[in-house]
């Protein structure tokens, strides 16, 4: 497996703040966007190729007790 | 010598014979609350009448010949985020700054029919977002960290004011306060311990657990605490085992495995020595040290904020929504982000903890237990929370100390910080030993081995204030 690098831009967060419903001003969001691109490009590797058929670490119970 | 020095184990014998009652126990330990408070800062609220009252009710109870055990007429911390009736519980945030629960968390109600003493509501680096609690000092050096987000409970349990004192763990909020303050750590398994009634940061990575001056308190408040609960779907349905009959069994025998890779990258050489020195104290004891690579340690940390980000913001979403300026900025800016966290992301994170799951699993097949720096820098400066390497790098004091412990959040697995050293700048050092799913009983082993042959367990921080 090999890491799918994407770093997103300002405006690819901005589009996300808003859809997500949050009031972000673009002070706030310029001063903070190091943050915002650096976490989120960490977090992309996450969707790492190669994965097949692994199945999430969750498990729904339909029992009731 | 005052009674809040002695060991937990000695003042727990001393109520146990009545030689002392547990009202002189808590004076004692608000009598130490007072000398440093000032100085840390430990406490967002401290309830001194409650704990009389408390400790006049336990020493009614003992005299009348009703001793509930070990922990009964014990003072205890508990991190802001746990509820407790009646007691203001902030998160350390101004978002709750009036928040009185009604009910006590399903640990608190545990260790209080266990007989314990609440002393008071310890600061966390708000909603546990964050590993440096910035309210608090280190009562080693009270300019620097105290690591977080349990930071509150451990200066409290390091400078003695409290034997034990919860914390919660969902990147190493546990042991790395524990780490960074040299007090013992325990992050239990996944859960071997409900969470109900603690605020979250993570549900799929929440771990609760006690900080402690010595090994056999942890073993002890970690026994009371376990147990299923209907009411959080991550608890086991598992039998609680005793945690202490049976700690100095040794480690003759066991196999610990040595990482190679991962535990020994971007690692301070105090640090990295730390952890030698305690493989070699416990291989002079009969334990084998097998080398072993970490699998998958590239996928670790995207997979630990994948999920951690957009659970917590999830929690979190309507104070984002309706009073985002409540946040320190630290804070409001995680949750923001994590708001852009792409459900695909989150999903595949949560696929990539099945494979790394099945992978430590294989690890664990040739060895016993891990043993690792549980931090690859002792604290930072409270006014500068970043780490500076040789390469001229410089790592954020969250991410870098988060960077060890998040893999048995990952995993899931147990992991028990013990202090291993000082700095020769007088700081502590710890290491964790992570062991099998529910294998507290046998981390507990391997600390009391250490505790009893190395001299840096159990110390209580003189507590000298610096300019912060």
């Amino acid at each position: 497996m090999s890491d799918f690098e994407s770093v997103p831009s300002e405006a690819d967060v901005s589009a996300a703040f808003s859809y997500a419903g949050l009031t972000i001003s673009s002070d706030r969001l310029a001063a903070h966007h190091e943050t915002y691109s650096s976490t989120l490009a960490l977090i992309r590797k996450a969707s790492t190729p190669g994965l097949g058929e692994t199945v999430p670490a969750v498990a729904f119970k339909a029992s009731w007790d | 010598m005052e009674l809040y020095e002695l060991s937990m184990t000695e003042v727990s014998e001393k109520i146990r014979t009545k030689e002392v009652s547990p009202v002189e126990v808590t004076q004692s330990a608000l009598t130490r609350l007072d000398e440093v408070e000032p100085t840390l800062t430990a406490f967002v609220t401290t309830t001194p009448e409650l704990a009389l009252e408390q400790a006049k009710i336990a020493e009614k109870e003992i005299g009348d010949g009703h001793y509930r055990g070990p922990l009964h007429g014990i003072p205890l911390g508990v991190k802001d985020l746990y509820d407790t009736a009646g007691v203001r519980t902030t998160s350390s945030s101004a978002q709750r700054t009036d928040y009185v629960p009604d009910t006590d968390s399903a640990s608190v109600a545990k260790l209080y029919e266990a007989g314990m003493i609440l002393i008071g509501k310890t600061h966390t680096h708000e909603f546990a977002y964050g590993a440096t609690t910035p309210t608090t000092g280190n009562p080693w050096a009270p300019d620097r960290t105290p690591g977080g987000s349990s930071g509150g409970s451990a200066a409290a349990v390091a400078s003695g004011v409290v034997h034990v004192a919860l914390g919660s763990d969902t990147g190493g909020s546990i042991r790395i306060p524990a780490a960074l303050c040299g007090t013992v750590g325990l992050k239990p398994t996944f859960g071997r311990a409900s969470r109900v009634g603690v605020a979250s940061l993570s549900w799929s990575l929440d771990h609760v657990g006690p900080l402690s001056r010595n090994v056999v308190d942890s073993a002890l408040v970690m026994a009371v605490m376990s147990g299923y609960d209907r009411a959080d779907p991550g608890t086991a349905d598992v039998p609680v085992p005793d945690m202490v009959t049976g700690i100095d069994a040794g480690v003759a025998g066991k196999k610990i495995g040595i990482p190679v890779n991962y535990y020994t990258d971007r690692v301070s050489g105090e640090a990295a020595q730390a952890a030698i020195a305690a493989a070699a104290t416990l291989e002079t004891l009969g334990a084998e040290l097998v080398e072993v690579e970490i699998p998958m340690g590239e996928h670790i940390m995207p997979t630990e904020w994948a999920i951690m980000m957009p659970e917590a913001t999830a929690y979190h979403m309507d104070y984002l929504r309706n009073s985002p300026e409540k946040f320190t900025d630290e804070t409001r800016t995680l949750l923001e982000a994590g708001a852009a966290v792409l459900a695909t992301d989150y999903v595949n994170a949560l696929r990539l903890r099945t494979l790394i799951q099945a992978a430590w699993k294989e690890l664990f097949s040739d060895i016993d237990v891990l043993l690792a720096p549980t931090l690859p820098a002792a604290a930072t400066l409270r006014s500068d929370p970043f780490v500076r390497w040789g390469d001229g790098t410089v790592e954020g004091a969250t991410p870098a100390y988060v960077r060890l412990s998040a893999p048995a959040n990952v995993t899931g697995l147990p992991s028990l910080s013990i202090p291993a050293a000082f700095t020769a700048d007088g700081l502590p050092l710890g290491v964790q030993i992570i062991g099998k799913p529910f294998a507290e009983p046998e981390l507990l082993q391997f600390g009391y081995a250490l505790e009893q042959n190395t001299d840096v367990v159990g110390r209580i921080a003189p507590v000298v204030a610096k300019a912060a």
